[in-house]
């Protein structure tokens, strides 16, 4: 212990389970805030602080950016899924009018519809489709395995070259004999197979990057969720300094996973910007966007799991098939949410490779796959032993968060009234169904903030980091705001420009945790600064002020208006930089979640209509309820998308996706919206100074798993494959009149 | 999309003269043909609009029942209360079309003229048969939403929610041409993949249709649209049917039940109608009715779900029908 570091105690938790922690902590973190923390800005509603830019139209995304002499780029895609090039040549596409550059995209073999061949520059988006259709690829056609069955099958043809199988997985499972040897002895033990399809990331905005060269400087507008990283993996590319690339992404319109990466076309932008001498944009349309920019991956997963007649979990096995197009990575994450014995699950995971654009990580990557077979084989397994689906869960979770959910959750759905599966009768069918997530989402370094108080009185936070559209930019301002003591409005925020301080790329539900705890340090250390000033002005002891309702004074009332203050800064501004430490002890590892659904189902017609979806979620100490609640309703409508309607079509025959678009890619509208109570859980769960924990992904986890679970108390029969669509439910159906 | 010619006439008959150039395309709202150009689906010389053509934006009774105007918009054909009260389906098939966006543009003359959705035509790296190749992509492959009847060469569904309430109502659609003014009954509007691969619709290079004229409900009878959809926006019909029937005494009596989605054009079913004809239109009637409407499907690998989903879809078009004619 240095002899800046102080000793705090905090109080962990939440009113049910309340945990008094001891920290040491170093003299530039203010204490962190806990369970008996009083807020002023923090854990109001807030309208985001950009709301009035983006309704008026005035915030500008990369597809708005317009620069004078600036090019259309796009690029000539191979129609076969599996081919081999002979020959790429753009002599010709140079030739039309307004076409400026080519690319060729040196490969020898083509390994899925829609890939990429050559890109082109051009001054209209007229010239560049005319130069488009001008560029001469020969290929040998190859016979391709664009599905997973097609890839599975024997003697399907291979998907890379070098592998002899299109399989590739971890084999035996660790515990595998065991769980077997258990299964063999169990109660009961419940047998099925779920399957997942692939989701697209269908975001609003599709990708799409600006790239401009000032001499060797280079500057990109570019839609991604890791400002940070664009700027390295170009100059990767490029083999140009860092230190020459600003990226810039002031607004996002969506990414959920799939804008991590720069993606090839951020890179060859800015090649044919130098090549052409002028600014170059691409912007994907959305087919590419379907097909090229990544997606969730789909599954098979052959459960079973055994029981004691008392409904305690015992032996867990899942083999998991699961297809990442040409990429890699499609695990079907299966975390442990119940309480299995650890010895007692085997889980074995296989990629099936396909010819299809790669997968990208998507909202809780693996999460929603797992969730909707594990929350099946618990209702089966529920039903089974004759227990209601909800008691079960209870009696073997002991996360004690999510214990609470459940009470809550079943209370505001109505449990009570849920009546035994398949007993409703009538065309149109009432159930209900739970379904639970577990995330992480603490966050932690790197994550540096500045913040700036100016002798106006005027307060400025910066980060460069991307605000992706979940609100980062006003959780910012709102932590800064609670810190100095101001109302929001005070607080100017700035993200998305990799001049200002680091920051995390939006993945896994870090960025506030990242960001949120930075910022307050730099608030906390801006302000020691200003109330030194106030100190020495007034004749009292610093310690002795507080920040509070736009004063800084002491609790005797001695002191002065905020504005009064700054105007003893004599430089100009205060700036200071907070800094994102690891994390110190928290309550639980990671955040809990609960989610009910209550669906009628219309039996003649097979349609399902969620009527009500509960989710009960816990985000560490929430900075700004409306945004969180925001988030909550935007992983439910995502998760019911999930459930009911989206679903990737890749032809059998030629390798095409059919519905990249939004008209047979079906994403659900107003009116398949149910209502929506979000119940949130204000758990100081320490870990940082601000004790917020990501909200952005648990949440869309076990929606398609509750709704499962209510067409199944309605009906009577299970859905075992997503999307639940009206063809799937009548079979259902159909097949439980025959059973009978 | 390629340029091309913009061309606004101020009368039916100019817009016809226009259209007589070959290559020429005539807009309405544009919903379906701005699509089928951005994707080169289509790629006309000119385009001849529509808009605020004289007589082709009227809605009224006349001899020879309601005339609705080719221009007329699905949003106006669904607030209508002469549609309402006299033409029930053709409110219903309006007022369930798209989304209120699409139908402040859509009118009625490119509503009948869209073409199909099947998502190998719309794909352009497929020539399919009705692009002018040799193979109908959905017979082996992904035809969740295809045909479930008379789909041997091709296998679309035609997606007007308009044909079959209009076919409910014995419309009769009027067409200009070059050669004059023809009436067309709507039994015979639709062409089928077997007698012309290429188009779906009985209309000769350059006619424009100028109004569409329906039987309005008379003594006690009623008329319904029924419509199944994955989605509840924006989404096209899986199975269709619309109803009509008079009441004499309680038994149904003129009953007509036209099917769509389920086929490359509307299908009139005259078996369920005589089903239902001299019934009591009550349920028992009703699914018997639906029966009979079903009956000779033929559904491909993915799409037998469609045949159940008509037939609860036929039988509550009829239980619609039946009680407003009863309340009339
Ligand atoms: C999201 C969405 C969902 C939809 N869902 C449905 C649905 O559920 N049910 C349904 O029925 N429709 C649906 N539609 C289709 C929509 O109703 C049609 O696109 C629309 O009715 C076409 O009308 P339009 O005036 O825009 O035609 P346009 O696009 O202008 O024209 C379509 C075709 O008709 C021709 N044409 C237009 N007017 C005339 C005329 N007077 N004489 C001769 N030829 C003419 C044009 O040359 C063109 O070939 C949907 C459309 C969208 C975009
Ligand atoms: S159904 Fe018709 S439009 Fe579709 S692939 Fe077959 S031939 Fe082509």
């Amino acid at each position: 212990m240095s002899i800046e570091d102080r000793k705090v105690k905090l109080v962990l938790g939440f009113a049910a389970d309340r945990q008094e922690v001891e920290l040491t902590i170093p003299d530039e973190e203010p204490t962190p805030w806990d369970l008996e923390s009083k807020f002023s800005v923090v854990g109001g509603k807030h309208a985001r602080v950009d709301a009035l830019a983006k309704v008026t139209g005035r915030a500008k995304y990369t597809h708005d950016i317009n620069l004078p002499g600036m090019l259309f780029g796009g690029f000539a895609r191979c129609p076969h899924a599996a081919a081999e090039i002979t020959s790429v040549d753009a002599a010709e596409a140079l030739l039309v009018p307004g076409v400026k550059a080519a690319i060729p995209m040196t490969q020898d073999r083509v390994r899925y519809a829609g890939q990429p061949v050559c890109a082109l520059a051009a001054t209209t988006r007229q010239a560049l489709a005319a130069g488009i259709a001008k560029v001469q690829a020969v290929y040998k056609v190859l016979p391709h395995a664009a599905r997973i069955d097609q890839a599975m099958a024997d003697a399907a043809p291979l998907v890379h070259r070098n592998q002899q199988s299109n399989l590739s997985g971890s084999g035996q499972p660790r515990n595998a004999e065991t769980v077997a040897a258990e299964l063999e002895k169990s109660a009961k033990v419940v047998r099925a197979t779920a399957r997942t399809q692939v989701q697209t990331h269908a975001s609003m905005e599709t990708h799409s990057s600006v790239a401009k060269w000032d001499g060797d400087k280079l500057t990109l507008w570019t839609s991604t969720q890791a400002t940070f990283g664009v700027r390295s993996q170009v100059a990767d590319a490029l083999r140009i300094p860092e230190a020459n690339i600003t990226v810039i992404c002031d607004f996002m319109g969506g990414g959920f996973g799939s804008k991590f990466g720069a993606g090839y076309f951020t890179a060859i932008a800015a090649r044919l910007a130098q090549e052409c001498g002028a600014p170059v944009k691409i912007a994907l349309d959305r087919r590419e966007e379907h097909t090229d920019t990544g997606n969730r991956p789909d599954s098979i997963q052959e459960m079973a799991l055994g029981v004691s007649t008392d409904g305690k979990l015992g032996a867990y096995s899942v083999k998991i098939h699961g297809t990442p197009g040409i990429g890699r990575g499609a695990g079907a994450r299966n975390p442990m949410i119940y309480d299995f014995p650890r010895e007692m699950r085997a889980v074995a995971q296989v990629e099936v490779a396909t010819n299809a654009g790669p997968q990208a990580a998507m909202r809780a990557p693996g999460h929603p796959q797992g969730s909707f077979a594990l929350e099946t084989i618990m209702d089966l397994a529920a039903e089974a032993i004759g227990m209601d689906p909800l008691e079960f869960r209870r009696i073997n979770d002991s996360n004690p968060v999510r214990l609470q959910q459940y009470s809550d959750g079943a209370k505001r759905i109505g449990w009570e009234q849920r009546r035994k599966n398949g007993s409703a009768t009538g065309r149109f069918r009432r159930g209900m169904g739970v379904g639970s997530s577990t995330w992480g989402g603490l966050g932690g370094p790197q994550a540096e903030v500045d913040c700036k108080i100016f002798r106006d009185g005027s307060v400025q936070v910066r980060n460069g980091a991307q605000d992706i559209g979940t609100g980062a930019k006003t959780v910012m301002a709102v932590v800064v705001a609670e810190e100095l003591g101001l109302p929001l409005t005070k607080v100017s925020a700035f993200m998305g420009n990799t001049s200002d301080p680091i920051g995390p790329a939006s993945g896994g539900s870090t960025t506030a945790p990242s960001i949120a705890p930075a910022a307050r340090q730099a608030a906390y250390l801006a302000g020691r600064e200003l109330k030194a000033l106030v100190a020495k002005h007034l004749g009292v002891n610093a310690d002795k002020l507080l920040m509070k309702a736009g004063r800084i004074s002491t609790a005797e009332g001695k002191g002065l208006a905020f504005e009064e203050a700054c105007r003893l800064i004599q430089s100009g501004e205060i700036s200071a930089r907070g800094k994102r430490r690891s994390n110190f002890r928290t309550y639980r590892d990671g955040v809990a979640g609960v989610q009910f659904a209550e669906v009628e189902v219309d039996c003649e017609y097979g349609l399902v209509r969620v009527v009500r979806i509960v989710a009960l979620q816990d985000a560490g100490i929430i900075i700004n309820r409306l945004q969180a609640e925001s988030q909550v309703n935007g992983g439910v409508i995502q998760g019911l998308a999930y459930a009911l309607m989206e679903e990737r079509v890749m032809d059998r025959q030629r390798g095409h996706q059919l519905n990249a678009d939004f008209e047979a890619y079906k994403v659900p509208g107003m009116k398949d919206m149910p209502e929506i109570e979000c119940v949130l859980y204000d758990i100081a769960n320490g870990g940082n100074n601000t004790s917020v924990c990501g909200i952005g992904e648990p949440t869309c986890i076990p929606t398609a798993s509750a709704i499962a679970g209510a067409i199944h108390n309605a009906i009577g029969a299970r859905v075992l494959s997503l999307p639940m669509t009206a063809d799937k439910v009548l079979a259902a159906l159909a097949q439980r009149e025959s059973g009978k | 999309m390629k340029n091309f010619d913009w061309i606004t006439p101020a009368t039916p008959e100019a817009a016809v003269q226009a259209a007589a150039q070959a290559g020429r395309a005539f807009l309405g709202g544009g919903t379906d043909l701005l699509p089928l150009m951005k994707s080169g689906l289509r790629e006309p010389t000119g385009v001849v609009q529509l808009k605020g053509l004289t007589g082709m934006e009227r809605l009224e009774l006349t001899a020879d029942g309601i005339t609705i105007g080719a221009s007329i918009t699905l949003a106006a054909l669904c607030t209508d209360t002469l549609v309402q009260r006299s033409l029930p389906a053709v409110f219903d098939a309006a007022r369930h079309a798209a989304t209120p966006l699409v139908r402040n543009r859509a009118t009625v003359g490119g509503n009948l003229c869209q073409r199909p959705r099947c998502w190998y035509f719309r794909h352009p790296d497929y020539a399919c048969s009705k692009k002018g190749g040799d193979t109908c992509y959905a017979i082996e492959g992904e035809n969740k939403f295809h045909a479930i009847f008379d789909n041997t060469t091709c296998n679309i569904v035609h997606p007007s929610n308009l044909g079959p309430a209009f076919w409910a109502h014995d419309a009769v659609v009027v067409v200009l041409g070059p050669k004059g003014e023809r009436r067309i009954p709507v039994a015979e509007f639709w062409v089928r993949p077997e007698e012309d691969m290429r188009t779906e619709v009985a209309l000769e290079p350059g006619e424009l249709i100028t109004s569409v004229s329906c039987k309005p409900l008379s003594g006690r009878s009623g008329s319904a649209f029924e419509e199944v959809n994955e989605k509840q926006s924006y989404d096209w019909g899986l199975v269709a049917c619309a109803a009509r029937l008079t009441l004499d005494g309680d038994k149904a009596s003129d009953v007509r039940i036209v099917i769509g989605a389920v086929a490359p054009v509307p299908l009139r079913r005259e078996a369920a109608e005589a089903v239902l004809n001299g019934k009591v239109p009550n349920e028992a009637a009703a699914w018997a009715a639906a029966d009979a409407a079903i009956a000779g499907a033929t559904p491909l690998r993915d799409n037998a779900y469609k045949v159940t989903m008509l037939r609860a879809c036929v039988k509550n078009a009829i239980l619609t029908a039946a009680a407003r004619a009863r309340k009339s």
